[in-house]
């Protein structure tokens, strides 16, 4: 059985986190050497001790030696907050000068003198300042031996705390008889580290009681000395998981996120200058505002007026949330940066602010005086235990250098922290663009990959590739070979075999003026007067000219069924290719979409898109298509005006339940257009060629169109009818003509 | 402060036993031997100047409050007596017995404080070992010399 241990009583230093560092204050009654060279801030260290223990009950004696004028002592402790004037002589703190004796008559009436005061005044603190003196003054290293033990025995009798400052270096620990005697010995220094000034302090020795042994950095300012110990004052508490997680609130980020970003994490925000990460970082904590979330950014470039003019720009309401206490932007210009002292700070405000969402903007720059990769890694965990301790989730950009393979500035951060959320840019054509990845997120299961993000008024849009139910993952779902779609062309119905099956995809390959475009659109009102809501996606001409087009041809059908066509223009100019999945997503789901034509699918490889690039966007749309219950048809633009050796001319075939080809050929001396069937998947079609016409009403195909020679699965069932026999049903999707 | 409660408890118990009816020479005699006591138990474990240190913060003390206690003189050899004894049998009993207890208390409790009460068990056993009457220290054989010199080291190894 372990035997109980008392604990020392200690006196509380009034330094902040020096307490921290003795593991409680100092042991009452020790005696203590305070060293270092002159300017390391020995003095105001104790002085400030002094005056925070000080009372007429409770008193000090500050002998001072051969070194300070108690005159000029006084002058200089005048300017700090810690100093009370009315805590001088009875009301506390009693200076003495003992240079004249030293000087006239040695230690020993020096060390009398210093025991009669101590008899008088009984004080709890005794501070000899500097004890150097009687080092200096001693005739031999034993009579300073026998001065020094017996000064410490008396004190000792007396309880008093005793603190004996020296201009010692660490030679003198080994040399000196004084740091046998001492319980205590604390080193003050400065010296140059990452590019600037600083002091350090450092309990060498601690007799009977734990105690930091590192150095840690610390600062004298107005308010007197001021400690930085984060690696003592920040340590990481082991706590269970909380079971909640955040949710962004970002448009579609949630989406990349999965289930969402566990409390308690720290994800780092990397990109290359320009990359959007401030942006991010800024909307993060306005979005979290806006769910009641308190936020905090902590920035050390940008100054919170012009952060609150970019959100204003973006849209966002953010002075709003400041106003009412939801949002603090702390701005630490960087010059001023000191890592340890703004680590501490930064811990405080947001424990202070209760803050559950942090932005860090960034730790590239907080940490950028910082030369060894290993403390960099140390703070930003130390950064990562404030936000762990707090359950907050923080985002801290980094800035990563350009042309970099590293996810961080110095390649470390990332193993500390709970994700990695990259962002990238590239050039494409004459634009550059934006991508978003979730390169890391701990215990969550998220969307892998670059996905195209833009920034524009409200903030962010992110544009997912795919989606995290799984249609990427699992065989894409088959057509329904039990329902036929009319195409709204009675001939090609025929052709197909009774109409197009529900869920199928279908090419119509042909070259300009063949009418793709009229064929789409007779498939899109013929589904609306089926009821069945249809979307007309144009990335070439605008929706009123469809419109138009589409009314000349008397292809749109009348009354309410006009409502359920819908016609969308994707300008190329505006809308990248990769962003298409997420917008078409967002409208097949709001109109309840049925029927989709994407008109020009091939102009989506314009501006440097390769092919292969080309061929997965297309099979991930068809997919999506396919999983949303869409039957869809993509029209492609063929060089070719009368060859049928080019359909596939960007290797799409493979991604199509359905192929027509639309070309013209040469009969009796002129060029006529014709079609045909080269594939359909699931069911048995006509392999003639024939000829069409386009007027009124749109395509027309010939009389003598052949029908198949016999009919698949699902058998020729009246065209434009759901499963044959089965009454029609008119859908209840919301209607309008979107135009976007 | 059950320490110093526990202290004055058993310097009370010891003054109980010792000071009715007692003479002033009889006080101060079981003053000494209690005093030599205390002292030789605590010198076993602090040395001479350790102890010398101590003695003289309780004794100045002491002085401070109890001024009959100021004849009780530290010197390079230890306490000495002689001084206290002659003054003492001009005082009124109850301003001697107030010193008296005022200085072992204190004793008690300073040595207790600074040595984190590790020695508060045992010199408090030494006090409750000391006989109920007292006979001048020179006759008696287990006190048989002065604190003085006790002081000196004759009989303070363990």
């Amino acid at each position: 059985m372990m035997k109980k241990t008392k604990d020392l009583p200690r006196i509380t230093t009034g330094v902040r986190n020096l307490d921290d560092l003795f593991f409680g204050g100092v042991p009452a009654g020790s005696v203590t050497v305070v060293g270092g060279a002159p300017g390391a801030g020995k003095t105001i260290l104790t002085q400030q001790i002094c005056f925070h223990n000080a009372s007429a009950k409770r008193r000090v004696l500050y002998f001072s030696t051969l070194s300070e004028p108690t005159a000029k002592t006084l002058r200089y402790l005048s300017q700090f907050s810690f100093f009370d004037p009315s805590k001088l002589d009875d009301g506390g703190v009693q200076f003495i000068d003992l240079g004249i004796i030293l000087r006239q008559e040695g230690l020993e009436q020096a060390s009398s003198l210093i025991m009669a005061r101590v008899k008088k005044l009984k004080p709890a603190i005794v501070v000899i300042d500097s004890f150097k003196a009687f080092d200096d003054l001693s005739k031999s290293r034993e009579e300073l031996r026998k001065f020094g033990y017996e000064l410490a025995v008396n004190l000792m009798a007396w309880e008093t705390t005793t603190f004996l400052l020296g201009e010692y270096a660490p030679h003198d620990f080994q040399t000196n008889p004084l740091f046998s005697i001492v319980d205590a010995l604390v080193m003050a220094s400065q010296r140059e580290q990452s590019g600037e000034q600083q002091r350090f302090i450092q309990i060498v020795k601690m007799r009977g009681t734990e105690h930091s042994r590192d150095e840690h950095s610390f600062v004298i300012t107005g308010n007197g000395a001021e400690v930085f110990a984060p690696r003592v004052t920040i340590r990481r508490e082991d706590r269970e998981p909380a079971a909640d997680r955040l949710k962004t609130g970002i448009s579609k980020f949630d989406e990349l996120l999965g289930e969402g970003i566990p409390r308690g994490s720290s994800l780092l925000v990397a990109g290359v200058a320009g990359t959007g990460k401030t942006i991010l970082l800024l909307e993060f904590v306005y979005r979290g505002a806006l769910a009641g979330e308190k936020g905090i950014v902590f920035t050390f470039e940008e100054t919170e007026e012009r952060l609150r003019a970019s959100a204003r720009g973006l849209g966002w309401e953010l002075d709003r949330e400041i106003e009412r206490g939801m949002v603090e932007i702390v701005f630490i210009p960087q010059p001023e940066i000191l890592v340890e002292k703004h680590l501490l700070m930064m811990a405080e405000r947001v424990a202070a602010f209760t803050a559950r969402r942090v932005a860090v903007d960034s730790v590239s720059v907080f940490l950028h005086k910082v030369k060894d990769p290993q403390i960099s890694r140390e703070k930003t965990f130390q950064l990562a235990s404030v936000i762990q301790n707090t359950q907050a989730v923080g985002l801290f950009a980094t800035d990563i250098p350009y042309g970099s393979s590293q996810i961080s500035r110095f390649g470390v951060e990332e193993t500390v922290v709970d994700g990695v959320i990259l962002l990238s840019a590239t050039e494409q054509g004459l634009e550059r663009q934006r991508y978003i990845e979730v390169y890391k997120l701990r215990n969550t299961a998220h969307l892998k990959g670059r996905h195209n993000l833009a920034i524009g008024s409200g903030g962010l849009t992110i544009f997912p590739r795919y989606r995290a139910d799984g249609d990427s993952i699992e065989a894409p779902a088959s057509v329904d070979v039990t329902h036929r779609m009319s195409c709204g062309v009675a001939g090609l119905d025929l052709l197909l075999g009774g109409g197009l099956l529900q869920r199928s995809v279908t090419l119509v390959s042909g070259s300009a003026g063949t009418g793709k475009s009229t064929l789409g659109l007779q498939f899109i009102a013929e589904g609306a007067r089926q009821g069945e809501p249809g979307l007309f996606v144009s990335l070439e001409e605008g929706p009123a000219q469809i419109i138009k087009a589409a009314e000349a041809l008397g292809l749109l059908p009348d009354g309410p069924d006009a409502d359920l066509v819908n016609v969308m223009y994707l300008s190329r100019e505006h809308v990248q290719a990769s962003q298409f999945l997420a917008i078409l997503d967002d409208e097949i789901r709001a109109k309840q979409v049925k029927r989709l034509v994407l008109d020009g699918a091939t102009q989506m490889a314009i501006d440097g898109l390769i092919p292969e690039e080309l061929r997965q966007l297309l099979y991930t749309l068809v997919i999506r298509f396919k999983a949303l219950g869409v039957t869809s048809m993509l029209t492609l633009e063929s060089k070719a005006m009368h060859s049928t050796e080019t359909i596939t001319d960007h290797g799409f075939s493979a991604i199509s339940d359905n192929i027509i080809l639309l070309r013209y050929v040469v009969s009796s001396g002129e060029f006529r257009p014709s079609l045909a069937i080269v594939k359909t998947r699931g069911s048995s079609h006509s392999f003639a060629t024939s000829f069409y016409s386009i007027g009124a009403g749109g395509l027309h195909v010939e009389a003598g169109a052949t029908p198949p020679p016999a009919a698949g699965p699902a058998g020729a069932g009246p065209v434009g009818a759901g499963p044959v026999g089965a009454p029609r049903k008119r859908s209840k999707a919301p209607r309008g003509r979107g135009r976007r | 402060m059950v320490d110093e409660n526990e202290h004055a408890a058993c310097v009370d118990a010891w003054l109980e036993r010792t000071a009715n009816g007692a003479s002033v020479e009889q006080l101060v005699d079981a003053f000494e031997a209690a005093f030599t006591a205390l002292w030789r138990r605590a010198h076993q474990t602090l040395g001479d100047v350790t102890l010398g240190a101590i003695a003289d913060r309780v004794l100045y003390v002491a002085a401070e409050e109890h001024p009959v206690t100021s004849a009780l003189e530290l010197d390079a050899t230890g306490v000495s007596w002689a001084a206290f004894r002659q003054r003492a049998t001009a005082l009124p009993a109850e301003q001697l017995i107030g010193g008296v207890r005022f200085v072992l208390l204190e004793f008690l409790t300073v040595l207790g404080t600074l040595t984190g009460e590790v020695l508060s068990g045992p010199l408090r056993a030494e006090l409750e070992a000391l006989p109920s009457s007292v006979t001048r220290a020179e006759d008696a054989p287990e006190a048989g010399s002065t604190a003085s010199s006790k002081m000196n080291g004759e009989d303070s190894q363990p």
